[in-house]
Formats: structure tokens, sequence, C-alpha cells
């Protein structure tokens, strides 16, 4: 029963994936690229790891996501009609790197994942609650965690900087396009 | 953890993470191309917490949450350029950004 | 950890340059939302340049364990940390002082634009001293993010804009493939500290929470290291993956460019040397991933310097000559990787021997790009990168034309400067390390490469009657000389370095080993 949900969900999150890839429309896309996210997020639940599922729901697919559908309407952008991409040569190729990227690599994992579990006996897990995650986030991990407040302030100083819309005489910005 | 589990999320990981690299190379559009970018975020999230669950270890949950709030400060800082460049020409197409050759 | 809470060891002293740095973007956004006129706007760079200033004099303190990683292993302080951010600072202050040049010319926000120069030195100066990938990981991202910004930041020009643009794609693609990288690599070793991870590859066994061991696995370290060579190798703008170098090199403005050049190399550079340190404590390392790194760095010698040969534009050009030097400092870590590690706080002699010639390499490297980049700046707006209003520079403006020829002869390697000298080390390592092939690369390509700098220099002192009225008024005597004393003595202290360390190597030996 367990297995059968398992390749349901595997099978699920390679349709999202294959949308995002193949659809023309941006706002499909970014549907799809949800529908993987919430596969995502039952799978991280089948390895009960539920923080990183709610987490995977709160911050991909409901705070980043809205962004990305938000800055796709404003743009009201149309894909346009274009040669189909076998017939594009480097993207013919990089296509082609990238697949023999993952024969090889799948072959490496299916041959050497087994030797990683292991050797049978049972495997000790560490506490992977919220209180836990979070006693850690800040005792051992606080570096990074502080960092991450600088990353952000950085983010929100740069979005504003390059979306703005005068300059600081409050005149409005004109593109000089050469 | 069942080793149907780990082996079946590891490849999952690299089928995502191989789609997101053709997203990047097929898709025109500057925002279809960073979507595929955050598949393959999302791919590496997974075979971080597939790797985590496999040793019983609790920080992978921490390095997916630190990813994650990189891509958010990624897409925040991402999309105001796609939006400044919009103004500038009116599209975001990859292969028209081409002010300058050599 | 449950129960009772485990607290750890911060001492506050130990990330003093960090906070300075902060401190001084927070005080930049701060001075910048408090002024309200322009004029109140020009304590902006000394704040700036203050920050940048106290955080290199802290690394002359005695602040730090010799070589240990300290607030649980996330940070270590060793010679290369300390030099790389003692030239990472160097480069962003010299960016500072030509600051306010660039927001007067192009007309920028000076409150973001100095905040973000001092965050993105923040994150570089993190980069070099990180112990732990996801650290180093967030630093990248921080340093990224403040260039992106400041390369799109004259939002006037589209060209500056578009630059952004595709540094943006093409640096979010390559987070993503550091980011599976790190991936493996903790599932190959269980940590991300680079101490735990040199102790699973030393031992050959990663220790589990049970008390018992599970072998290594060699696929998945392979992949780990390799999708985290790419990654950086992008950030490093190695062939094949520099794509995006030209285009962002010339849509950005000068000084911008001056950084991601030098500043932000360093710190991804000083990475790669942590990285590839911890690795070598990995038998097998060196025969599965030498040819990774021995294709990619014979890869960006031979095309950076081919495709500079048909530049026309002095920014493009240095560009190309950019991907060039990274592949010249990737043959030291070629010779790196065969030394294998015994211990991370004691490298061998070898190893410490290599590290200080790549110090060399990326200081001297830093200096003439500073002064080339600088002078290019100084030829003022529109002038910056076409090659033909170099033409008869010497003529308009001697000093400039001679600080960009001591440059253009120090990139090339020619003996009295650095270049010379860190091509030398370099070269030398490679071949004790029987690296002959990529040495006999390296030499060839710097002949190569004389071509196209001293074509530039044989345009600068050409005298030329056509040089018409618009170039002259680019060059020199365009700008006021107050505004650009202080570029102008910083540039110099970068030309009087070149120089100095050119002639006498061993002085920059005895100061690394201070």
């Amino acid at each position: 029963m367990f297995d059968l949900f398992y390749y349901l969900i595997f099978a699920l999150t390679v349709l999202g994936a294959g949308l995002v890839l193949f659809t023309r429309d941006t706002v499909k896309s970014a549907m799809a690229l949800i529908l993987v996210m919430v596969c995502l997020a039952v799978n991280f639940l089948m390895m009960q790891n539920e923080f990183v599922a709610l987490i995977q729901i709160i911050i991909y697919a409901g705070a980043i996501m809205v962004v990305f559908l938000f800055v796709v309407m404003l743009l009201n952008l149309r894909e346009r009609e274009q040669a189909p991409w076998y017939l594009r040569d480097a993207r013919f190729w990089g296509g082609a790197l990238a697949l023999a990227f993952f024969l090889l690599a799948a072959f490496g994992v299916k041959t050497f994942a087994a030797a990683q579990i292991a050797g049978g006996h049972p495997i000790v897990h560490e506490p992977s609650d919220v209180t836990s995650i979070a006693t850690s986030l800040v005792t051992f991990w606080v570096l990074p965690f502080l960092l991450t407040s600088v990353i952000l302030l950085v983010a929100v100083i740069g979005a504003v900087a390059m979306a703005r819309r005068q300059d600081e005489d409050g005149n409005e910005i004109t593109i000089d396009t050469e | 953890m069942s080793p149907l589990l780990f082996e079946g999320n590891l490849l999952l990981s690299l089928l995502l993470f191989t789609m997101g690299i053709l997203g990047v190379v097929w898709k025109r559009n500057a925002i279809a191309v960073f979507l595929s970018v955050e598949l393959m975020l999302n791919a590496a999230n997974l075979a971080i917490v597939s790797f985590a669950h496999a040793h019983g270890l609790m920080s992978g949950g921490i390095l997916a949450l630190f990813i994650m709030t990189v891509a958010a400060a990624e897409a925040g800082v991402g999309l105001a350029i796609f939006i400044a460049l919009f103004r500038a020409k009116q599209n975001i197409h990859v292969d028209e950004v081409d002010l300058m050759r050599g | 950890m449950a129960g009772q809470p485990y607290i750890p060891v911060i001492i506050i002293e130990q990330l003093a340059p960090l906070l300075i740095l902060l401190a001084g973007a927070l005080g930049c956004l701060v001075a910048d939302a408090a002024s309200n006129k322009a004029g109140s706007r020009r304590v902006l760079p000394f704040i700036a340049g203050a920050a940048l200033l106290a955080a290199l004099a802290t690394f002359f303190l005695p602040l730090w364990p010799a070589n240990r990683p300290f607030l649980e292993g996330f940070l270590r302080v060793d010679r290369f940390g300390v030099l790389g951010s003692v030239t990472i600072l160097f480069a962003m202050f010299v960016m500072t002082v030509l600051g306010p040049e660039t927001v007067r010319r192009r007309n920028l926000p000076s409150g973001e634009y100095y905040a973000l120069i001092l965050f993105a030195a923040l994150g570089m100066v993190t980069l070099s001293l990180a112990n732990e990938l996801v650290t180093a990981f967030i630093a990248i991202e921080i340093l990224s993010l403040s260039l992106y910004v400041l390369t799109g930041i004259d939002r006037r020009s589209a060209r500056s804009t578009e630059g952004a643009f595709k540094y943006f794609v093409l640096g979010a693609f390559a987070s993503a493939f550091f980011v599976m990288g790190m991936a493996f690599l903790y599932g190959a070793t269980g940590s991300t500290r680079l101490n735990d991870m040199a102790e699973v590859f030393r031992t050959g066994a990663r220790p589990l929470l049970d008390g018992s061991t599970s072998p290594l696995n060699a696929v998945f370290a392979f992949m780990g290291f390799t999708l985290l060579f790419v990654g950086i190798s992008f950030k490093l703008s190695l062939a094949p993956f520099h794509m995006w170098a030209p285009d962002v090199y010339q849509g950005a403005p000068t000084t911008t460019t001056m950084a991601i050049a030098t500043a932000s190399k360093i710190g991804v550079f000083a990475l790669l040397f942590h990285v590839i340190v911890t690795l070598a404590s990995w038998p097998p390392f060196y025969n599965a991933a030498a040819f990774l790194l021995t294709a990619v760095a014979a890869a960006s010698i031979v095309w950076g310097n081919v495709q500079a040969l048909a530049q026309t534009n002095v920014k493009r050009m240095l560009a190309f000559s950019s991907i060039a030097h990274g592949g010249y400092v990737m043959v030291a870590y070629v010779a790196l990787m065969s030394l294998p590690t015994a211990s991370l706080e004691a490298l061998s002699f070898q190893q410490q021997e290599i590290a200080e010639s790549i110090l060399l390499y990326l200081f001297g490297y830093t200096l003439m790009n500073v002064l080339a980049f600088g002078l290019a700046h100084h030829l003022g707006k529109g002038g910056e990168g076409e090659m033909k209003n170099y033409r008869g520079l010497w003529k308009r403006s001697p000093m400039a034309a001679s600080g960009m020829a001591l440059a253009l002869f120090s990139l090339t390697g020619i003996p009295p400067t650095v270049g010379f000298i860190g091509k030398f080390y370099v070269f030398r390592h490679a071949i004790e390390q029987g690296q002959y092939g990529l040495a006999v690369i390296g030499v060839l390509a710097s002949v190569i490469s004389a071509f196209y700098y001293l074509r530039l220099v044989v345009t600068m002192f050409m005298t030329d009657e056509e040089a018409g009225a618009d170039a002259a008024q680019l060059a020199g005597g365009g700008d006021s000389a107050a505004v650009l004393a202080p570029g102008t003595l910083a540039l110099g202290v970068a030309a009087g370095m070149l120089l100095l360390f050119g002639v006498f190597p061993m002085i920059f030996f005895v100061l690394v080993r201070y």
C-alpha cells in the first residue's frame, strides 16, 4: 500500500515537472511547479519530516510561487512561436549533455545507493520535530541563521533599487537603449 | 526506511534536476527559465532530505530551510531585475537580450 | 540536545570584521534616509570607506585561534582566509573611493550603492573564512545578489540592466549546481562542516548515530564534488562556464566590473581551496577528479586568450583576459590536488607553498585589474570601453597611459611586475607536481596573450592626429582634479605595490608568514 502510494506520488511529481518543461504558457508552468512542490511535500511527509513538508508548502508553494505568478501576470508575457528545440544546435547539445548526465548519475546511484544504507541494522534517528530543529537553529546553526537575515536585507534593498521608477531627485527614470 | 524510498527519491531528485537543466536550456521566457532553476533547487532539497532521513540526521531539515530562504531572496531580486529589463525592452526573452556582442 | 538546551560559545570579537561591515552598511542606509539634500549624502563614501578599512585592520589583530575552526566549526581563519580577505577589502575600498564619481556620473541612488558594496564585501569575507558549506552558500548568495544589483543599478542604461539580467540568470543556474553538489557531499559524509568531511574522507568511513560506521560512498562524493565544482566554475567564469562574463563586464558600471573581476573571484577561490584541501584527505581524490580541473584550466587558458584576440572593446578584452587568468590559477589548483592532506589544521609544507603562490597570484591579479579597470573608469563615461578611445592617450594623459601600460605589462607577465612572479610560481608548482602539459599550454598562451595586451599599449602610445575632439574630452582633463584625487592616490598605491612585489616577491612571502 505504502509502495503503491509512493509510486503514485513519484509519477505525479514527474508529470508536474514535465508540464513545467513542455507548457508554453508561463502561468500554467508555474501551476505545474506548484504541483511538483506539493508532491514533494507529501514525499517529505512520507519520510516523517513534517517540518520540511510544512515549510515547503508555506514558503515555496505559498510565498515564492505567488510572487512568480504576480510578476508573470504583471508583465503579461506572451510566448511567441519558435523553431522546435531540436532544430537549434546549442539547445540540442545542451539537452543531450543533460540527459547524459542523468543517465550516468542514475546508473551510479542505482548501483551504489544500497551500500549507503547501513548494513541492514536499524538506523537511529535524531529527533526532527519542530522544537529540536528550532533549538538547533539558534544554537548550533546560529551563524548561517544570522547570515540569512543579512541576505533577506540585501534582497529587500536590491529589489527596491532595481524596480524603482524614480531616482533620488524624484525624476522619472527614462531608459537609454542606445 | 525502505530502500525503495531512498533509491526512488534519489532517482526522482536526479530526474527533476535534469529536467530543470533542460528547462534552463530550452525555455526562452526568462521567468520560465527561472522556474526551471527553482525546479533544480527543489531537486536538491529532495536529495538533502532523503540523505538526512537515510542517515537519521536532523540537519537535513535545517539545510532545506536555509536553501528555501536563499531561494526566496534570490526570487525577490531576480523578479525585480526582470521587471527592470521588461521596462527597458518590453520583453524578457533570453535570446533577444543582445545589445552586446563580440 | 533536547531537554537541556545547548548553548554555543560565541566570542563577539571573532566576528568583528563581519559586524563592522554590517554596521557600515546599515549606517549608510540610515545616513541616506536621514539626509534630505544631495550635499549631505557626501558623507556616505566616508562611512563605507571607514568600515572597509576598519574591517581590514581587524585582520591584523590576533583575534582568532590560528588555523583552528571556531564558532562550532563554521568559520576558520587561516592564512588563505586572512590574505584573501585583506585583498578583497582593498579592492572594495578602491571601488568605494571611485564611488562618488560613478554615482555622480550615472546618477545612482547613493545609499543603496554604498550599502550594497559593503554587503558584497561582507559576503566575500565570510566566504573566504567559511569552513562549512551552507555558510559558504549563503555567503556566495549575499555577494552575488549584491553584485547583480550593483551591475544593474544604472537603470538608465539598457546595457547595465541587460548585464544584470544575464548575470542573474546564469548565477542562479550556478547556485542550483552548487546546492546539488552540497547535497551529494552531505549524503556522502553526513555533514557539511569541512572538518567533519575531512575526517570521513581520511578514514573512509562515516560514523553513524548508533556508534557503528558505514563505508564512504565514492560515487556520491565524486558527484558532489563535480556538481559543486561546476557551480564554482560558473562563479569564477571559467571556460566552458564563462558565457556570462563578457556581457556582464561590458554592461556593468566599470567600478562594479572591477569588483566582479577581482574581489568576488578571490572569495570563491578561497572556498575552492578549502574544499580541495578537504577532499584531498581522500586517497583516490586526485585520480577521480583531476581531469575535471585540468580540462577546465586548459579550456579557460586557451579559450580566454583566443577570444581576447578578437575584441575591440577594452572591458570585453579584460573579461576574456580574466577568464584566462582564472585558468592560470586553476593550474596551481591542479598541482594542489595531487598532494594528500594529513590534517586540515596542519597542511603539509608543499601545500602551504602552493597556497602562498595562489595568494600571490590572486593578490597581483587584483592589483593589476584594479589598476586597469580604475583607469578605464577614469577615461569617462562612453569612453570606457571602445579601444579607439585609447588612441594617443599618452599625449593627453601620460599618467593614465603609463599606469594602464603597467597594468597590461603585468597582465602579460613581463618581468619587473607581479604578474610575472605570480605566473612563475604557478608554473613552477605545476612542473614540480608533474603537470608538464598544463605548464606548456600556459606558457604558450601567455605568449599569445602578449599580442592583444601590447596591441592596446601600442594604441595608447601611438600618436594619432585623428583621435578626434570627442575622444580628447573623454580622457584626463574632463574631470575635476579634486574629485579624482583620492582615486588617483588609491590607484597609485596599487601601481606601486604592483612594482614593489614584482621586484621583491620575497617581501610578500615574509608578510604572509608574519
